[in-house]
């Protein structure tokens, strides 16, 4: 533990990468923790205040009906977070398994599932949430679903390469030769030999879903009103952005300061875990 | 080469199989049933006019009848009927289509007379701080919403110039050059800026290593100038994945402009798509979606193809 510690402090060293962890600890602690920490309720309107600059009781300055946007931006950070998080969980999960079973069996189910990815891989990924989300009808759960299925595939092309070499590893083979089952030899000993760019690719995927749900949530097909979000804020302030540019600003930082976070995370995870790649570039 | 293509043509029909279906089957997916969701539920049908919308739609049939009803169709470039406009789906999206090509081909230049110098750049001076102001860029244009860019620009120019940005009507290019170029030219720099970052970073790495070859090494020995290195020698053979990647990328920036057309009010494809998702009319949805990913095959096919011309040990394997 101690030594995976140091190996963390010892990396702390790319820059990169401390800036990286750092915004996403900020970022994770604001979205867990928003509920009890926001100066004001989230959705609580003061008529009285409404479209104040920066500055004062309200930080970042208020909306038309009054809103705090630091507050709306903490409690935005859980709604989007949770879109997100959920969202690369599901296909990180599925996509992985995916392709841990097309790569592991092969054949005629892995010529399938590849064909299905290309086809997947065939719409711009702003495109095919979209049109998901057209046809389900905008809500948070559909949102989830979208981009879910959108970043499935990268999954199960990140998990199905590593698989197809390592079940012939002497390892696999013993196992099988012990007569494990093919559950148990994917579980057991393909998987943890694979893990490492699956998890590296999660954190970009991240990145990648912070985005789409922000557009999803600009054009009004994500996060709906009046619960919170950084793209949902956006799109309100276009209409008041002249008289209010401070409503512009705040949300976009806080979408570009997440994304930063985990691209830089995600890169020192991969310079960090891949020491193949450690000396490129 | 000709059987290279030939095996990438093979591969292409079921991909666009395979995508047609999907365009097909996600419109199946909405709650109910379309007729309710096109007329809203508010109006009262009575159940002969609900059999004779049905019919009319086809939607009577089998979903493998409706399908091949629907992809025939297709082939034959009749994407059906809006319920809103009256008009066929095709002829609105090859009304809109000009301007979203104009504003993925301008973002297109821009990023490449921008990320190519800067990847050169990054490169020739790796660890130094041109290289870090360049992959610092990089990182930004790949962090940046283009939608949040471009409301920063409509922002910035009414703030600081009192300019308003498309505040009239939208003029093509073939009636008035010079207006159509204001209004095009934010809306390009904001969909190439992302672009522009992921150019600059496969110019860079590509360069570093070519830069690392035998043959620089070789041309620098006899004396070339640095310039010459660069430019004649190493850049001439980055660019195969450069051209790669903006093929690629290409297809990107298409759905990328769907949300710049947005936010700058631009009545382009993405417009059309946004507004046929708000009033449910799905021949829309379905038709734009369809023309869009075809491009984006259409258009990683050609990037296939210049990759193995430019690139013939690509055609060998």
């Amino acid at each position: 533990m101690s030594l995976t510690f140091k190996r963390i402090l010892r990396r702390m060293r790319a820059p990169g990468f401390a800036v990286g962890m750092a915004l996403v600890a900020l970022i994770v602690f604001v979205a867990l923790f928003s509920r009890f920490i926001t100066p004001f309720p989230a959705i609580e309107q003061h008529p009285r205040d409404s479209l104040l600059p920066p500055g004062g009781a309200y930080l970042l300055g208020t909306d038309e009906f009054g809103r705090d946007i630091l507050s709306r931006l903490m409690a935005g950070a859980t709604n989007s977070m949770r879109v997100s998080v959920v969202a690369i969980a599901l296909s990180a999960v599925f996509g992985s398994v995916i392709g841990m079973v097309a790569g592991y069996f092969g054949g005629l189910l892995d010529a399938l599932i590849m064909r299905a990815t290309d086809i997947l891989f065939a719409f711009p990924a702003i495109l095919l949430a979209l049109f998901i989300v057209s046809a389900l009808g905008p809500s948070v759960i559909n949102a989830i679903i979208a981009i879910a299925i959108v970043y499935m595939p990268i999954f199960a092309r990140v998990a199905r390469g590593p698989t197809l070499l390592v079940k012939t590893r002497e390892y696999v083979q013993a196992s099988e030769a012990l007569g494990a089952t093919d559950a148990r030899r994917l579980a057991r000993h393909v998987l943890p030999n694979i893990a490492a760019p699956i998890i590296v690719q999660i954190t970009l995927a991240l990145a990648q879903a912070t985005l789409t749900e922000a557009a999803l949530s600009y054009l009004g097909l994500g996060i709906l009103p009046p619960e919170p979000s950084w793209g949902g804020m956006l799109s309100d302030a276009r209409k008041l952005m002249e008289i209010a540019p401070w409503m512009a600003i705040a949300p976009g930082a806080a979408i570009m300061l997440a994304v930063l976070g985990f691209n830089l995370f995600g890169d020192g995870l991969r310079d960090w875990l891949d020491p193949q790649l450690r000396n490129q570039a | 080469m000709r059987q290279f293509i030939g095996q990438r043509l093979l591969a292409f029909i079921p991909t666009l199989l395979g995508v047609s279906i999907i365009v097909f089957m996600v419109i199946r997916l909405i709650p109910g049933d379309t007729i309710a969701a096109q007329f809203g539920t508010q109006t009262i049908l009575t159940p002969a006019q609900r059999a004779s919308l049905l019919e009319y739609y086809g939607l009577d049939k089998p979903v493998t009848e409706q399908y091949v009803r629907w992809a025939g169709g297709a082939l034959h470039g009749d994407l059906g009927i809006s319920v809103r406009s009256g008009k066929p789906v095709l002829g609105e999206i090859l009304n809109r289509f000009p301007l979203t090509l104009e504003l993925t081909l301008m973002a297109m230049v821009i990023a490449l007379a921008l990320g190519i110098p800067i990847g050169v750049l990054t490169a020739k001076y790796r660890g130094t701080l041109i290289d870090a102001a360049g992959q610092f860029f990089a990182l930004l244009g790949l962090a940046l919403p283009n939608f949040w860019i471009g409301t920063l620009f409509i922002l910035g120019l009414s703030l600081v110039f009192g300019v308003l940005l498309n505040s009239g009507d939208y003029v093509d290019f073939a009636t008035n050059p010079a207006a159509n170029m204001r209004q095009m030219i934010f809306p390009a720099i904001t969909l190439g800026l992302g672009f522009t970052a992921a150019i600059a970073r496969t110019t860079r790495s590509a360069m570093l290593e070519e830069l690392r070859q035998d043959y620089a090494r070789t041309a620098r020995s006899k004396g070339l100038p640095e310039s010459a290195v660069l430019i004649k020698h190493c850049l001439r053979n980055a660019l195969i994945p450069i051209i790669t990647i903006a093929g690629i990328q290409m297809g990107y920036l298409l759905g990328g402009a769907i949300l710049v057309e947005q936010v700058f009010a631009l009545p382009g494809l993405g417009q059309l798509l946004i507004n046929a998702i708000g009033q449910r009319d799905y021949a829309v949805v379905q038709g734009v979606v369809l023309f869009i990913s075809l491009n984006f095959l259409v258009i990683n096919l050609l990037a296939d193809m210049l990759y193995a011309l430019v690139n013939p040990r690509v055609r060998a394997s």
